[in-house]
């Protein structure tokens, strides 16, 4: 032991990465960013102030996007022109959501929100189990948007073994969602992955895998927007979002290696206990009971 | 993406497009960027402050005194760890908004106006949001 309480300094950060790369991983299946794993952890465990740990999984999510991102990206699994044109939506989101943080909290509402969150998710589970033994879309029908952007394309899909086309509808909707995960995911640091996957997939009608990697991408964009407040609000520690960051990244990139040879049935069944864990985890907030 | 050029029915081992796979380098680039930022700051923190807490460094934060790039520059010249770190966390921010001004750069190479268009609307609303929306509500 060199250095007596450094070591245990170390050990604490030691601990912390451990715990972000189990997140990066998940959120890197989910296509989400790992907050869902990171905040409860910091808070609860760790017994770091909820500002930071937001804080701290705002630069786990753009750890996520990145390293998940270069991966599907490489794989040909990310949409980019359906995640180029759903930023539209999720960047003003987070701008608003952000700015309506500080008259929230002000006005006592933001338990309010973190339990009416949590509802949508619980309501949108059966919607999700609905798809559950459907390895691809059934028959899509492009919409107007779809078909002048060209949002429609194929993936290879290595469980198939084979190249999988597909098209996009309901932009419109879908657009809709993304501005209200935008406002989320300005209000709590968080990348809102759970709201885009279900609207890339439950709307959009997008492939399981094509919509967690396109979320994946998307998420990072979205924090961005906030992290501009989170920094100049002295939310992001240095000293705790390193070690968090390094995690996600490693876990992210582990996960980016398995999604790809996952089944779209796997990944909505990874993706169901993450939501519903989200959705608990919110409106326990919400009452105040964690 | 598989942008049109991956046609419905090829395989994947032709690989990702050309700015596909320059976008996933650039991507992987600032990972490791950051990635070695985050390590090399850690282990120096680590090393300089060997009594240290974590209460003591989120009680001690100097993020905002590095938001600026003289303020950034000072840090790193006298060899602050908590500097790289802060650096480490601006490349990944740098990466997200130099990556979404690249795909809009493609898209305008290929005479895709609307798309490009988005990608310059975004790029937009991502700077105000980082250089003016973050201080105004500071």
């Amino acid at each position: 032991v060199p250095c007596g309480p450094c070591v245990l300094l170390g050990v604490y950060l030691l601990l912390l990465l451990l715990v972000a790369v189990a997140a990066g991983f998940l959120g890197s299946l989910a296509g989400l960013g790992g907050g869902v794993v990171l905040v409860p952890t910091l808070v609860i465990l760790f017994g770091i102030p909820f500002p930071f740990a937001v804080g701290a999984s705002a630069v786990s999510v753009l750890a996520t996007s990145t390293a998940s991102g270069a991966a599907y990206v490489a794989d040909r699994l990310t949409n980019l022109r359906v995640a180029n044109l759903l930023q539209v939506a999720t960047v003003p989101g987070a701008l608003v959501g952000a700015t309506l943080t500080i008259y929230v909290a002000r006005a006592g509402l933001v338990p309010v929100l973190l339990v009416i969150l949590g509802m949508v998710l619980l309501a949108s589970l059966p919607a999700t189990l609905t798809h559950r033994h459907e390895e691809l879309p059934g028959t899509v029908i492009a919409d107007r948007w779809s078909a002048r952007l060209r949002l429609g394309d194929s993936y290879p899909d290595a469980v198939l073994d084979r190249e999988v086309p597909y098209v996009t509808t309901n932009t419109g909707r879908t657009l809709s969602v993304m501005f209200g995960a935008g406002i989320v995911s300005g209000m709590f640091g968080i990348g809102s992955g759970i709201l885009k996957v279900l609207a890339l997939e439950g709307e959009m009608r997008l492939p399981m895998k094509v919509a967690t990697a396109t979320s994946n991408l998307m998420i990072g964009v979205t924090v961005t927007a906030g992290v501009g407040i989170l920094l100049t609000a002295g939310y992001i520690d240095p000293v705790l979002a390193a070690p968090v960051a390094l995690g996600t990244a490693l876990g992210s990139f582990g996960g980016s290696r398995v999604l790809p040879r996952l089944s779209n049935r796997m990944v909505r069944w990874i993706f169901v206990p993450v939501l519903l864990a989200l959705a608990f985890e919110l409106i326990l907030r919400g009452v105040g009971v964690i | 993406m598989s942008e049109g050029a991956a046609l419905p029915g090829a395989r994947s081992e032709t690989g990702p497009p050309g700015p596909t796979r320059a976008l996933s380098w650039v991507l992987r680039l600032g990972l490791l960027t950051s990635a070695i930022l985050f390590a090399t700051g850690l282990a120096d923190y680590l090393a300089r402050h060997p009594g240290g807490q974590l209460s003591e460094a989120l009680s001690t934060n100097p993020i905002a005194d590095y938001l600026t790039l003289g303020g950034l520059a000072s840090g790193l010249a006298a060899g602050h760890s908590q500097a790289l770190l802060a650096l480490g966390v601006l490349v990944l921010v740098g990466t997200t908004v130099f990556r979404v001004l690249m795909v809009g750069v493609y898209f305008e190479g290929r005479g895709e106006r609307a798309s490009a268009g988005l990608s310059a609307v975004v790029t937009t609303l991502l700077l105000i949001g980082l250089l003016a929306v973050g201080p105004l509500l500071r």
